[in-house]
């Protein structure tokens, strides 16, 4: 890839109606990501539909945005009124809401928004300098290894994700055989699409992410909203509007003695972010973990130290553009918000995978160049509306729910103009709820469901290439050694116990 | 949880049993099109069929026979939540029908008011003001703005 490309491609990024999506995104993120019980990858999903009349680097721009708005939303109400926004910031309560309480909510908010910001900007550049040479690599992989990376990632990803591993892997393999109801990728004929011409294409990737996500979410917040309608809990709303002088704000002494803690906090994210299935919970937890022990004063931390925030928002943010490194690279998305972006490029009609970097360099620069813008604007729209998000905490779900019902119903419809597509969401609405009561992970399935296609080709090529001969793999060492880190895992996750703090929660 | 592990991986179990000798035989073709190796339509679903199904098989066998009951083995689905499921599967699919046959702009309406009051708000007003606007809204916006058809 020639230079012109990387510099056209970022410059792209800069257009003014890229910029205005991006700040957009980035609002909707934010404001999504403060509301409990909404999240980045449900608002992601929601909106993929409103991308049709956009061209692809507006439109994963814009999503990006979202993600990295409802990233760092999760911690507002992780502070203020000790629910995160989303299971990331579950680490950011342990020493926000002692802040928020201590009359410090502003302070711990900025704090948070720094941190977020910073780690996000370190891994978005480790990306950028790390995704090309790691697709080029990718490029030297025939189609054997790459369907035992594949298999090994999707192993990996479905054993690690939610409480058990062995129904992680059961809900991954059923991921992988729904995405082969369609047209045969070689021979287009139709497998079990049961006579109907709207199945051909496939089971609507939309419509199952955002039965799954969304809508089955928001059937499990209205059954816990039934249960507790009559159990009074106790107002645990802190005001951020009394704060006065120096708790408004973070000073720079504080900011310049937390500046340790948040760039080894950002490399732990980063790690983290690059590993397929380890989620930005676990990031959030080990940074803070980490600063913990790294502290001469650990006491202090859970009582309200603004390094505990810090610690917390920085690596979970750090997981953002580090996810992306499988997932531009190889096609192997690292988390659910990677996953649908996955799904949001294939919609867009671009297929991900080694060769991106070759036939779409110019998009692939261009959405790097709006990840560090958007970093700017979660930055900026951040500060500005920190009193406003601190008021959208309290609306009520009543009133955004149904919306969000109604916006489900439409965007799902939009994809294949269909009542098809309406009547898969609902199932997979149903469906989802039902797995998440028996704890089936559901990110397995979906990430699964999104990488099953390219896990069918790359065995289908591998077969052709070795005319039927299985004992050929014997002579490709990496396929073997990646066969063998599979069955590994496999014995490892099933047989051994995985530790709890790997388990993501659905 | 052991009590619904052994039941949820016994219905995959028997879904899988299903789609193997049923949904498969029936609906993928099993000749080979084109040249004489590689895999037929039919291999790679059966593969992952098999997988999952002898996956689902052993985890049951393992949970009834080989894990410790649960003292407190509560059911992470209940007969209430059964009956939610029922309830909120029953609008949905009236939400889906209604959406197909008076179209989404009277629809949309009823959509918003049953999650509303589903979700607990009880004064007319609101649910009256919400259940409108929402779905002019919605619609404005798609049809109108995006001219994208909505059903």
């Amino acid at each position: 890839m020639d230079f012109q490309t990387i510099i056209t491609g970022f410059a792209s990024s800069l257009t003014l109606v890229n910029l205005v999506f991006i700040c957009f995104g980035v609002l909707i993120g934010i404001v999504v990501g403060a509301i409990p019980g909404l999240n980045g990858p449900m608002a992601i999903a929601i909106c993929v539909p409103l991308t049709f009349v956009l061209d692809p680097l507006t439109a994963i721009a814009f999503l990006i945005g979202i993600n990295k708005g409802a990233n760092y939303g999760g911690s507002v109400s992780a502070i203020l009124i000790n629910v995160p926004g989303a299971a990331e910031a579950m680490a950011t309560t342990f020493d926000g809401y002692p802040l928020a309480r201590l009359g410090k909510g502003l302070k711990a908010l900025k704090m948070s928004l720094y941190a977020s910001v910073w780690g996000d900007t370190f891994s978005d550049l480790v990306l950028i300098l790390v995704a090309a040479p790691f697709a080029i690599m990718a490029l030297k992989m025939g189609p054997s290894e790459l369907f035992a990376v594949l298999l090994f990632a999707l192993t990996f990803i479905a054993a690690l994700v939610g409480s058990s591993a062995t129904k992680g892997i059961i809900a991954a393999i059923a991921g992988v055989f729904l995405s082969t109801v369609g047209l045969d990728p070689e021979a287009s004929t139709p497998r079990m699409t049961f006579g109907q011409l709207d199945l051909e294409e496939g089971v609507p990737l939309l419509a199952l992410i955002v039965g799954m996500l969304a809508l089955s979410e928001i059937l499990i917040q209205i059954e816990e909203g039934w249960r507790a309608r009559h159990a009074k809990t106790p107002e645990q709303r802190v005001s951020v509007f009394d704060a006065k002088g120096d708790d408004r704000r973070v000073t720079w002494p504080e900011f310049r003695s937390c500046l340790r803690t948040i760039f080894r906090s950002s490399i732990i994210g980063t790690v983290i972010g690059a590993l397929p299935g380890l989620g930005s919970t676990l990031a959030g937890f080990l940074g803070y973990g980490a600063a913990k022990r790294a502290s001469k004063t650990p006491d202090e931390f859970g009582k309200g130290k603004l390094e505990g925030v810090a610690a917390a928002e920085a690596a979970n943010s750090a997981v953002v553009g580090a996810n992306l490194i499988p997932t531009l690279s190889l096609g192997i998305p690292g988390n659910l918000s990677a996953a649908i972006l996955l799904g949001a490029l294939i919609i867009h009609g671009v297929q991900p995978g080694p060769m991106i970097f070759e036939s779409h360099g110019h998009l692939i620069y261009g959405i790097f160049g709006a990840m560090l813008v958007a970093n700017f604007a979660n930055l900026f729209i951040g500060q500005a509306g920190l009193r406003v998000f601190a008021y959208i905490i309290s609306l009520p779900n009543r009133y955004i729910h149904p919306v969000i019902v109604l916006m489900c119903f439409a965007g799902t419809y939009l994809t294949t103009q269909s009542m098809l597509a309406i009547g898969i969401m609902v199932g997979f609405a149903l469906l989802g709820y039902i797995m998440r009561k028996l704890d089936y992970s559901i990110v397995a399935f979906i990430i699964a469901f999104i990488m099953g296609p390219m896990t069918e080709d790359a065995l289908r090529q591998t077969m052709v290439l070795f005319g039927d001969q299985p004992g050929e793999l014997l002579t490709r060492p990496i396929t073997m050694v990646f066969f063998a880190l599979t069955a590994y895992s496999l014995w490892r996750f099933i047989v051994g116990r995985k530790p709890q703090i790997l388990a993501e929660p659905n | 949880m052991r009590k619904a592990d052994i039941v949820s991986a016994g219905v995959v179990a028997v879904f899988g049993l299903i789609v193997l000798l049923v949904v498969i035989p029936i609906w993928v073709p099993g000749h080979m099109e084109g040249g004489s190796y590689g895999l037929r339509a039919q291999d790679f679903p059966l593969v992952t069929a098999v997988s999952f199904t002898l996956f689902a098989g052993a985890f049951m066998v393992f949970r009834a026979f080989f894990s410790k009951a649960d003292e407190t083995d509560e059911p992470p689905i209940t007969a209430r939540s059964w009956r939610f499921l029922a309830i909120a599967g029953g609008v949905l699919a009236a939400i889906t029908v209604l959406l197909d046959t008076v179209r989404f702009l009277a629809g949309g309406p009823v959509a918003v008011g049953a999650f509303m009051v589903m979700m607990g708000e009880r004064r007319p007003l609101p649910v009256i003001a919400l259940s409108l606007a929402a779905p002019l809204a919605v619609w404005l916006f798609f049809w109108k703005f995006l001219e994208f058809p909505l059903p």
